[in-house]
């Protein structure tokens, strides 16, 4: 392995989010200053409560035994499922509310769910006895999933509801799914989203039936995928294309996909402006004209990556692409090397888990991702985001420090 | 087992790695092609949205009396936009706008209603106004700097000053005709904007190239203020005791061709013109041309006299009141029998200046006529002047001579009678009138006008003399008797003329133009005067009612100029018996002259401290109560000190004019008195640098206003 470990602590993997704190005060900082609003500037001093609360949050949990998580997760997972639920009963049907609030304390089940989803499916697939090609495995995972999928989608909130499926496949593949069966479970997603374009449809259905073909898993599977993503592919566009366009754009809404008032594609104009007016070395701290001058959209939460790129230019958002980098494969060197399944399981899905939300928020800043408002881990501002990053962040150093210790 | 977990564990490892790859792979790819591929593209949209022009308005310059005391000048104000987009509540916004700026709300919703984006709402409103505004906090209004224009001295000069349109254009008046001078040039700078749209966050960014405005010119003029202000008093004065339409002054000295006031009633405030008439903008001295009547009988006498036609002691038989030459039948005012040239001019006998200008040869009637300037325009500093009516010889009927010879059949303004006075003043020559003496550059001086322009030669010197002999006879003897001023010698002519009818058919029996022109003293005069007044109602001869202005005139200038012009000792002077202790004037700002008139009048002595020019400090304090022949120290400054004087506790205008006596420009924020100046008393100052001044109000501002 190229990131082979350290026996103890891993420092590479703290250094990684020490740094990454670094540039999200820096990018915070400059995201705020310029507000007229007492509001925004207090963000700053907000943020660097946060991160304070979130690092002593993950000292405690790096070093609490990794069992521990084991044994509260189903607790946890129910706990939070009843919030989410309690969340959906308050809110009215003007507005959808994200989170609970006392006084200033703002509390978002939802993130907090991330990780807890990942302890609880790790608890219930390291069951030594599990086979994990068994439908009644598979269909518990969806269902563990889709449960908060479902709570918080209503919200709406797409982005996050997406990353508790996406941790789903990660761990199920981690724990021996095999990839067959991982691209038959996938090529329907992959069809409905091709479908839109019929040339995309068509080398998508051929790469399908391709692999079904080398895979020789027999002519009633075949048949069988293969029609299930035919129908997908044919049916998705012709019920979209029947709906009226208030109707389309009612659903976008409601999946979060919209939220442009001032025009199409306005938000990612301004941050593809914003990147690409930073050329190598950036306009300089505090002097980023979109950041400065407020065209920025949502600069200190969704699009806090588009302050770095202008401010920092290529090189600065070089370096916070190669941090999450190293981070991410470090976490993965982490998962492969434990002995501990539970704790393998937790590993890889925390890192899917940040993988994703680095890959969508970067992606929607540059424009190959739709905008869905999920915020960039550790850099972004927001307590709840800021401090379940922290938290899975110590799981990972936790992880790290035991992985020779034997199970139990 | 274990053996091929392990394995497929280490396939699953390197499955994640790869995934992980080629997703950054990809964002590194994108954000390459974004920086590098499409970065001139979007720079260009990064310009196109925050990129603004902005306008760098200079400052006009500003307009001053011969004694450097501002008549017209720059005070901070805002100027009130709107933005309609951002206004939801446009009933609400305009009550609020209504409530503040005092005008009523349908007028602002008529504006916020009629286009959508920017308008403006008010322009230049006191900064005060500004800032309760901007407390409201209402969406999309926003707050321009600007520059309004002021005019310290209200109604006095008004027409000479003329006043500028709210785009800062000068309309009227030397406003209007210096405009390319005061006016400056505009400079401009590239800014940013914000998201948001607003204009008044403006940052500036070094990389784009600013050109700074360059301020407009200083005019200086020959009026002096303090005479301005005598005349206009007077002349308003006398137009309401004779129940007149209008009528005008004009002061000139007769050597320089300097126009010392020029007044026109009724008048207006250039600070609001719009609230007056159109026609009280017009300077009537020198738009309104007029049938002069009488006074016209100068230009006869002086050319008969010229070419030797004839002595004043020669005698002309008048009809004894009624002569009928081609059909039309002339009056005197009484039956006179013999009279000599010279009573012909002091009893202002029609006959005789008809029987004389019937020997004269045409020619040269028309010449002298054409040689004292009338028929074309003096080409004074105003828009707006008539030339005049002079026919031409081939024009003329038989009876021209005679209708030219008291003052009919030709026309003339106030200053180009004046002009012929002033001829006659300085032994025969005519000057051009001026009204712009130096053009200033903020201290530096850019141009100064000649000492005078000589015209012509028009009569010989000795003529001139006889003339003044034959003018002062007029004043001592003759219809200007009301014109007497103890102690001085004073030439005059009176004018009566009768208007023409409204329907244009002939002449009017009931309404007259009645003017007296004069100078004084008659050796060396040092002031001309013409004044005339327009249909007056009560009395219509010229030495009943431009006479006695003509005097109330003089003997303020004299009064107060006492040093200025006149030698006049002290018993000349009628000081008002003043029992009762008089408050002491605020004498700080003003100079040495100004000053010295002040206290004289209030009946106080003065004792000089300094050798310097400008009074910067006084000791009792205004307003003590003194008695009179007490003495009041007075401090004085050179002029061209750069040390900031105290201004603090004196009314703006004080403040203003000893400011701008030491070449020093100021920034006045409030009105009223000064409570605070920054930088202090004492400090010295570069001459780009301004002074603040932070005023409050208080009633002091009435007091001086009379000053």
């Amino acid at each position: 392995m190229i990131f082979a470990g350290r026996k103890k602590v891993d420092w590479l993997l703290i250094s990684c989010v020490l740094m990454l704190l670094v540039f999200s005060c820096l990018a915070v900082y400059s995201s705020t200053s310029n507000s007229q609003s007492m509001n925004m500037r207090e963000n700053f001093d907000k943020q660097l409560v946060w991160i304070a609360i979130g690092l002593a949050l993950a000292t405690v949990i790096s070093l609490v035994p990794t069992r521990w998580f084991r044994e509260i997760s189903y607790l946890g997972y129910a706990g939070l499922v009843v919030s989410l639920i309690l969340l959906d009963l308050i809110s009215g049907p003007t507005g959808a509310h994200r989170w609970f609030e006392w006084g200033t304390i703002k509390f978002q089940p939802s993130e907090f769910m991330k990780p807890m989803l990942v302890l609880t499916l790790a608890h219930y697939l390291s069951d030594d006895d599990l086979d994990p090609h068994q439908l009644r495995t598979l269909l518990t995972v969806f269902i563990l999933a889709l449960v908060p999928f479902a709570l918080v989608i209503k919200q709406p909130d797409l982005g996050t509801a997406l990353t508790y499926g996406v941790v789903t496949i990660p761990m199920l593949y981690w724990r021996g799914l095999k990839s067959l069966v991982v691209f038959i479970i996938l090529s329907p997603f992959i069809t409905f989203v091709a479908s839109f374009n019929f040339w995309t449809f068509f080398f998508v259905i051929l790469l399908i039936c391709g692999v079904l073909i080398l895979s020789r898993g027999g002519r009633w599977m075949f048949w069988g995928v293969f029609l299930i993503n035919i129908f997908v592919g044919i049916l998705a566009p012709q019920i979209w294309g029947k709906l009226h366009p208030y109707q389309q754009n009612r659903i976008l809404t409601f999946l979060g996909l919209v939220s442009d008032p001032q025009g199409a594609g306005y938000q990612i104009i301004q941050s593809k402006v914003a990147i690409g007016s930073g050329g190598w070395l950036g306009k300089g701290f505090l002097h980023g004209t979109q950041t400065q001058l407020r065209f920025l959209p949502a600069q200190h939460t969704d699009f806090i990556f588009s302050v770095l790129a202008e401010e920092w230019g290529f090189f600065g958002s070089m370096a916070v692409l190669t941090v999450f980098f190293v981070f991410l494969m470090r976490s993965i060197s982490v998962a492969a090397a434990t002995n501990d399944r539970f704790g393998g399981l937790v590993a890889v899905g925390l890192v899917s888990l940040f993988a994703f939300q680095v890959v969508v928020n970067i992606g929607m800043t540059v424009g190959i991702m739709p905008v869905t408002g999920l915020p960039l881990p550790f850099i972004s501002y927001g307590g709840s985001s800021m401090i379940t990053s922290l938290m899975m962040a110590g799981l990972l150093v936790n992880i790290s420090i035991r992985r020779f210790h034997l199970y139990g | 087992m274990r053996q091929s977990e392990e394995n497929r564990l280490g396939w699953r490892v390197v499955a994640f790695h790869s995934a992980v790859l080629v997703a950054f792979i990809l964002l590194v790819a994108r954000l390459a092609y974004i920086q590098f591929l499409e970065k001139e593209s979007l720079e260009l949209i990064a310009d196109q949205q925050y990129k603004c022009e902005v306008k760098l308005s200079p400052q006009r310059g500003l307009i001053l009396d011969r004694h450097l005391r501002p008549l017209a000048m720059n005070i901070p104000a805002v100027s009130i936009m709107a933005n309609t987009r951002e206004i939801a509540d446009k009933v609400h916004t305009s009550r609020v706008l209504s409530q503040i700026l005092g005008q009523p709300a349908s007028h602002f919703l008529l504006r916020l209603q009629s286009q959508s984006g920017w308008v403006a709402l008010a322009w230049n409103v006191s900064p005060e106004m500004g800032a309760r505004l901007a407390k409201t906090g209402l969406p999309g209004i926003q707050l321009q700097d600007s520059w309004a224009r002021s005019y310290p001295k209200g109604r006095i000069g008004s027409q000479v000053l003329g006043f500028v349109s709210v785009e800062g254009k000068g309309l009227g008046g030397i406003e209007g005709s210096c405009d390319a001078l005061l006016r400056g040039k505009p400079g401009k700078a590239i800014m940013q904007k914000l998201a948001t749209g607003k204009t008044a966050q403006l940052f500036e960014r070094p990389e784009y190239p600013k050109i700074s405005p360059i301020d407009g010119s200083d005019v200086v003029l020959t009026i002096d203020c303090f005479y301005q202000s005598i005349v206009e008093r007077n002349l308003q004065q006398a137009i309401a005791e004779t129940e007149a339409d209008s009528g005008a002054v004009v002061v000139m000295d007769p050597f320089s061709g300097e126009i010392l006031a020029m007044a026109s009633a009724p008048n207006y405030d250039p600070n609001r013109p719009s609230d007056f008439h159109p026609s009280s903008h017009r300077m009537r001295a020198i738009s309104d041309q007029y049938e002069p009547g009488s006074t016209f009988k100068l230009v006869l006498v002086s050319a008969a006299l010229d070419i030797d036609l004839k002595r004043p002691e020669d005698e002309v038989f008048c009809e004894n009141g009624k002569f009928e030459i081609m059909n039309e039948t002339l009056h005197d005012t009484s039956p006179y029998g013999r009279l000599s040239l010279a009573d012909v001019l002091a009893k202002s006998s029609n006959i005789g200046a008809a029987k004389t200008a019937l020997e004269m040869d045409k020619a040269k009637f028309y010449r002298y006529a054409r040689d004292f300037g009338f028929g074309v325009r003096t080409g004074v500093e105003l828009p707006g002047e008539a030339d005049g009516v002079l026919k031409p010889v081939s024009q003329w009927s038989g009876y021209t001579p005679i209708a030219m010879a008291i003052g009919y059949e030709i026309a003339a303004t106030p200053l180009q009678m004046c002009t012929m006075l002033c001829t006659i003043a300085n032994g025969g020559l005519l000057l051009k009138p001026t009204l712009v003496r130096q053009v200033r550059q903020g201290e530096q001086v850019l141009s100064n006008r000649a000492p005078r322009e000589v015209v012509r030669y028009v009569i010989k010197k000795h003529t001139a003399m006889t003339m003044k002999d034959l003018m002062q006879r007029v004043v001592e003897v003759g219809t200007g008797r009301k014109a007497q001023i103890p102690g001085l010698q004073v030439c005059g002519k009176t004018g009566t003329s009768r208007m023409v009818r409204r329907d244009g058919n002939g002449y009017s029996r009931t309404n007259y133009v009645s003017s007296f022109g004069g100078f004084f003293p008659k050796e060396n005069p040092k002031i001309a005067i013409f004044v005339v007044i327009h249909n007056p109602r009560s009395g219509f001869y010229g030495g009943d009612v431009a006479a006695p202005c003509f005097r109330a005139i003089s003997e303020e200038l004299i009064y107060h100029e006492g040093s200025d012009y006149f030698d006049l000792k002290k018993q000349d002077v009628v000081v008002a018996e003043n029992p009762v202790p008089v408050p002491v004037p605020v004498l700080i700002g003003f100079n040495r002259d100004v000053a010295r008139n002040a206290a004289i009048k209030a009946g106080l002595k003065i004792k000089w401290m300094g050798s310097g020019d400008i009074v910067i400090e006084q000791k009792p304090d205004p307003n003590t109560l003194l008695g009179l022949e007490d003495e009041v120290v007075l401090w004085t400054a050179e002029a061209d000190s750069r040390i900031v004087p105290n201004v603090e506790g004196l009314p703006i205008r004080n403040a203003l004019n000893l400011l701008a006596a030491n070449g020093i420009r100021a920034v006045v924020d409030g009105t009223g008195k000064v409570v605070k100046q920054q930088p202090f008393a004492g400090h010295e100052i570069k001459s780009d640098e301004q002074v603040l001044l932070r005023c409050e109000s208080s009633i002091d501002l009435k007091k001086l206003i009379i000053l």
